[in-house]
C-alpha cells in the first residue's frame, strides 16, 4: 500500500479562531479513515481544507496538505476544480438535497461528469450502467430516468455515491454521510461505501459522531477534540481499548446494543 | 400496577374515503403504568412523534380515545391536561423564546397556575439546580445556553408543575453522545427520586438507548404497532419480521 | 475605505429622521414669515435672500409654506403608516392563529383590496369621501393594510410551528398571552423595518392625492397640494413647483435610507451573530 494524502502539522483559522491546531496523520490507498469527535470538535473543517471547500475568511494558517506528492492548498480556482472531482469525490450530509429537484438524475450525472470529460452520451451511458451494476444496483434504466423526489431516502443516499464514484476518485471524503439516516437506510449507505472500497481500490475519510458507523466499516480512527487529535489507530483498538481519558469517556457514552 | 395512560386505538387519517388515503396513525393502543419508563422506537415516518402529540392535545385524532387517570383527555381542560402531561422536545435550544430569560421561561406554567412571582421564583431557582443547572441559569437567554444546557433547562419547565406523565420526543437527538449520557442519567436521578410519581414516554431512534433507558418499548412502522413488551425481550429476542430487521440494522 | 458600519449608519441616519421629526414639530417657530400671509404686491418673485424659494401667486413666502407644510405631510404620513401597520397586523395575527374558515375569509378580503391598483382605487374611495387630509388617510389606509395583514399572517404561521410555541402551550399560557409575550415581540422587528420603509411610499401617495386635489385643503400648506396649486406656473415660475417637490425628495429620501439601514441592522447575516 502506499500513501495517497497527508496532512502535515495542519491549522485552520475561521478569522483569528483556531478551528483546528497541528493535525498531522496520512492516508494510504484503499484505506478508511474514520475522523470522530463531538459538534465542534473541527472535525468537517478538516475534509473541507482538502476539498478548497473552507469558505470566506478561513483558511489553513500552517502546514501542508499534500495528495499524491503535490500540495493542496494555494491552488486556483481552476486548478481546485481538476482535483475535485477525478481525483477528490465528495459525499454530503444530504445527497437527495444535492440533485437538482426539477431534473432527472441520468442528465445530471451526465452534466457532472461532462465538466471532466469528452465524453458522449452513449460512452456515458455504459460506463453509468456498469457503475451501477457493479454497486449492486439491478435497475440501472429506472434510476436514471428518475427524479431526485422519485428516490427514497436511501436510494438518494446511494446515487450520493455513485454520483461521487462516478470520475473514479481516488479518494472518497464523506462528511456526515449518515447522520440524517434512519438506521436501516444508514446500513445500506455504509455497505455501500465499503462496496466502493472493495470494488475500486478507493481511499475513504468518513468524518461522522457516530462511532457504530465507523466500527463498521473504517480501518482506522482519529479521534478529535477541539481542533486536536486526542488519538489515533486502527478502529477495534481505539473502540475496545482507548488509552486517553477523553476516548474512554467518549466510547463510555456510547449506547451499545446488547442483543 | 397502576395504569396512568391508556390509549385506546388511536387513529389519525388524511383523506379519509379517498383514493389517497394514508394512515398517519392506524389503531394505535397501549397503557403507561405508574412509575414506568416505556420506549417508543421506529423509523422517521412511523408516526411515534404523532402519536404523543396527539396525547398531548397538540394534535387531534380522527378516532380513539386516550383515557387519563380514567378520564378521557378531550373532557377536561388543556389546562388541567398539561399539569399531568408534559414534553421536553428534539430541539433544545429552539424550544425556548429567544427572546425571554431562562428562568421566565421555566416558571411560565407556575405562574399561569397563579403563584406569586417570588414563590415562582424560588421554585424555579430549585428547579434548576435539580436539573444541575446553577442559579445563575436564571437570567441567562437561551443562545447563552449550550444545547444540553438548554434540554435541562427544559426538564426542569416540563416538571415544573410536578406532572405524572412526561414526554421526551427524541430529547437527545441532536446532543453529542457525551451529552446524551449526562442528560439520560439526570432523568434516571429524576425517576429515582419521585418514583411512581413520574412515568416516561421516551421517543428516540436509537435502539441501543432505549435499551439501556426504558423498561417497556413500542417499535412503530407506518403508523402502526408492529411489537411491544418489555424491553429485554423485545430487542433481545423480536419475534416480528421488522423489528428484526430493525435491530439487525444498528451498526 | 473601509466600509462604513451598519450601526453607524444607522445612529447617523436615525438622528437625521429625528431632527426632521423635530423640524416638523415646531415649524410654526421656524418660518421667517407667516406662511399664510398674503402681499399681492410681492407676488410670485423669484427666489432672492429676501425669500430665498421666492413667493406664490398670493405672495406668500415659500420657505415658510414649505417648512409648516412639513407638519401636515410629514405627521398624516406617520399616522397612515401607524394605522395600517398596527390594524394589518391585528387582521394577520388573527388570521395567522384562528381557524381555516376566518383565515380564508380576511385573506379573500384583503385579496380584493390587493386586485386593483392601490392609488387608482385609493382615488376612488378618496373621491366618495370627499377631500381632505383624514379622506386621504383613510383611503390610503384601506388599499394598504393587506400588505402587513398578509406579512403578519406569513410570519405568525411560522411562528406558531416553532417549539416554544408549544413549550408554551404545554405551560398553560393562553392565546391572549401567548400573542403579546411569544408572538409579536418575535414578529415586531420585521414588521417595523416594513413600516419604516413604507413611509416614504406613503409620504409620495399621500403627496400625489393631494397633487391630485383629493387631499388637503387649501389654505393649509401641505407639500402636495402645494405643487397641485402651483403646477400651472412651472413654466414661469418654476421655483412654487420646485420647493415643496424638493421638500418631499428630501424627507422620502431620509426615510428610506433609515428603513434600509434599519433592515440591514434587523438582519444578522449583515452584522455578524452577537453571541
Amino acid at each position: 500500500m502506499s500513501e495517497i494524502l497527508r496532512y502535515d502539522n495542519v491549522s485552520i483559522k475561521y478569522g483569528d479562531s483556531l478551528a483546528v491546531s497541528d493535525i498531522s496523520f496520512a492516508l494510504e490507498e484503499g484505506e478508511i479513515l474514520g475522523i470522530v469527535g463531538e459538534s465542534g470538535s473541527g472535525k468537517s473543517t478538516i475534509i473541507k481544507a482538502a476539498m478548497g471547500l473552507l469558505g470566506e475568511g478561513a483558511g489553513v494558517s500552517s502546514g501542508d496538505i499534500i495528495y499524491n506528492g503535490k500540495s493542496l492548498l494555494n491552488l486556483s480556482n481552476k486548478e481546485q476544480r481538476e482535483i475535485n472531482g477525478p481525483n477528490l469525490g465528495m459525499i454530503f450530509q444530504f445527497a437527495g438535497s444535492s440533485f437538482c429537484p426539477v431534473r432527472k438524475i441520468g442528465s445530471q450525472l451526465y452534466e457532472e461528469m461532462k465538466e471532466h470529460t469528452d465524453i458522449s452520451k452513449e460512452e456515458f451511458r455504459e460506463r453509468v450502467s456498469e457503475l451501477l451494476r457493479k454497486l449492486g444496483f439491478d435497475d440501472d434504466t429506472r434510476i436514471l430516468e428518475s427524479y431526485p423526489n422519485e428516490l427514497s431516502g436511501g436510494m438518494q443516499q446511494r446515487v450520493g455515491v455513485v454520483a461521487a464514484m462516478l470520475l473514479n476518485p481516488r479518494i472518497l471524503l464523506a462528511d456526515e454521510p449518515t447522520s440524517a439516516m434512519d438506521v436501516t437506510i444508514q446500513k445500506q449507505a455504509v455497505e455501500e461505501m465499503v462496496r466502493v472500497r472493495d470494488t475500486f481500490n478507493t481511499s475513504i475519510i468518513i468524518v461522522t459522531h457516530n462511532i457504530g458507523v465507523v466500527n463498521a466499516m473504517a480501518d482506522n480512527v482519529l479521534v478529535l477534540k477541539e481542533g486536536k487529535i486526542v488519538e489515533m489507530g486502527k478502529t477495534k483498538d481505539i473502540i475496545n481499548n482507548p488509552k486517553e481519558e477523553y476516548t474512554k469517556k467518549l466510547m463510555d457514552a456510547v449506547p451499545r446494543l446488547k442483543r | 400496577m397502576d395504569k396512568v395512560l391508556e390509549v385506546k386505538k388511536l387513529n389519525r387519517v388524511f383523506n379519509k374515503g379517498k383514493k389517497t388515503e394514508v394512515y398517519a396513525l392506524h389503531d394505535v393502543s397501549f397503557d403507561l403504568d405508574k412509575g414506568e419508563c416505556l420506549g417508543i422506537i421506529g423509523e422517521s415516518g412511523s408516526g411515534k412523534s404523532t402519536a404523543v402529540r396527539i396525547i398531548t392535545r397538540l394534535i387531534s385524532s380522527s378516532s380513539g380515545e386516550v383515557i387519563l387517570n380514567g378520564q378521557n383527555i378531550k373532557d377536561i381542560s388543556r389546562k388541567e391536561l398539561y399539569k399531568e402531561i408534559q414534553m421536553v422536545f428534539q430541539t433544545p435550544v429552539e424550544s425556548f423564546n429567544p427572546r425571554i430569560r431562562i428562568g421566565k421561561s421555566v416558571g411560565e406554567s407556575l405562574r399561569n397556575s397563579g403563584l406569586s412571582k417570588e414563590e415562582t421564583k424560588r421554585k424555579v431557582e430549585t428547579l434548576l439546580e435539580e436539573c444541575g443547572l446553577s442559579k445563575e441559569f436564571y437570567d441567562r437567554f437561551p443562545h447563552e445556553l449550550s444545547g444540553g444546557q438548554c434540554q435541562r433547562a427544559a426538564i426542569a419547565r416540563a416538571l415544573a408543575i410536578e406532572p405524572k406523565i412526561l414526554v421526551c420526543d427524541e430529547a437527545t437527538s441532536s446532543l453529542d453522545v457525551t451529552v446524551q449520557k449526562e442528560i439520560i442519567s439526570l432523568l434516571n436521578s429524576i425517576r429515582e427520586r419521585r418514583k411512581e410519581d413520574i412515568s416516561i414516554i421516551f421517543i428516540s431512534h436509537d435502539i441501543a438507548l432505549v435499551q439501556q433507558f426504558c423498561d417497556k418499548v413500542i417499535v412503530m412502522n407506518k403508523g402502526e404497532i408492529v411489537e411491544m413488551g418489555e424491553t429485554k425481550n423485545v430487542i433481545v429476542s423480536p419475534k416480528k419480521e421488522y423489528t428484526k430487521k430493525l435491530i439487525a440494522s444498528v451498526l | 475605505m473601509k466600509k462604513i458600519n451598519v450601526k453607524t449608519k444607522l445612529i447617523i441616519f436615525g438622528i437625521l429622521c429625528i431632527l426632521l421629526l423635530l423640524f416638523s414639530i415646531f415649524s410654526s417657530y421656524l418660518t421667517p414669515y407667516d406662511p399664510n400671509a398674503q402681499d399681492l404686491s410681492m407676488a410670485n418673485q423669484p427666489p432672492s435672500s429676501e425669500h430665498i424659494f421666492g413667493t406664490d401667486r398670493y405672495g406668500r413666502d415659500m420657505l415658510s409654506r414649505v417648512i409648516v407644510g412639513s407638519q401636515a405631510s410629514i405627521y398624516s404620513t406617520l399616522l397612515l403608516v401607524a394605522v395600517i401597520t398596527v390594524f394589518g397586523t391585528i387582521i394577520g395575527i388573527v388570521c395567522g392563529l384562528s381557524g381555516k374558515v376566518v383565515d380564508t375569509v380576511l385573506m379573500r378580503i384583503a385579496d380584493i383590496f390587493l386586485a386593483f391598483p392601490g392609488l387608482v382605487f385609493a382615488l376612488a374611495i378618496a373621491g366618495v369621501l370627499g377631500g381632505g387630509l383624514h379622506n386621504a388617510i383613510i383611503a390610503l389606509a384601506a388599499v394598504s393594510w393587506p400588505k402587513f395583514a398578509r406579512l403578519a399572517r406569513g410570519q405568525t404561521l411560522a411562528i406558531k410551528e416553532e417549539a416554544y410555541i408549544e413549550a408554551s402551550k404545554l405551560s398553560g399560557t393562553t392565546v391572549i398571552v401567548m400573542v403579546f409575550k411569544h408572538i409579536l415581540p418575535n414578529i415586531v422587528g420585521t414588521l417595523l423595518v416594513t413600516a419604516v420603509l413604507d413611509i416614504g411610499t406613503m409620504m409620495m401617495e399621500l403627496a400625489g392625492l393631494s397633487f391630485l386635489g383629493l387631499g388637503a385643503k387649501p389654505p393649509i400648506a401641505e407639500w402636495g397640494s402645494m405643487m397641485s396649486d402651483a403646477r400651472s406656473m412651472l413654466e414661469t415660475q418654476p421655483w412654487t413647483v420646485l420647493a415643496p417637490g424638493l421638500a418631499i425628495f428630501v424627507s422620502v429620501m431620509i426615510f428610506n435610507l433609515f428603513g434600509d439601514t434599519l433592515r440591514d441592522f434587523a438582519d444578522p447575516k449583515s452584522r455578524g451573530r452577537r453571541s
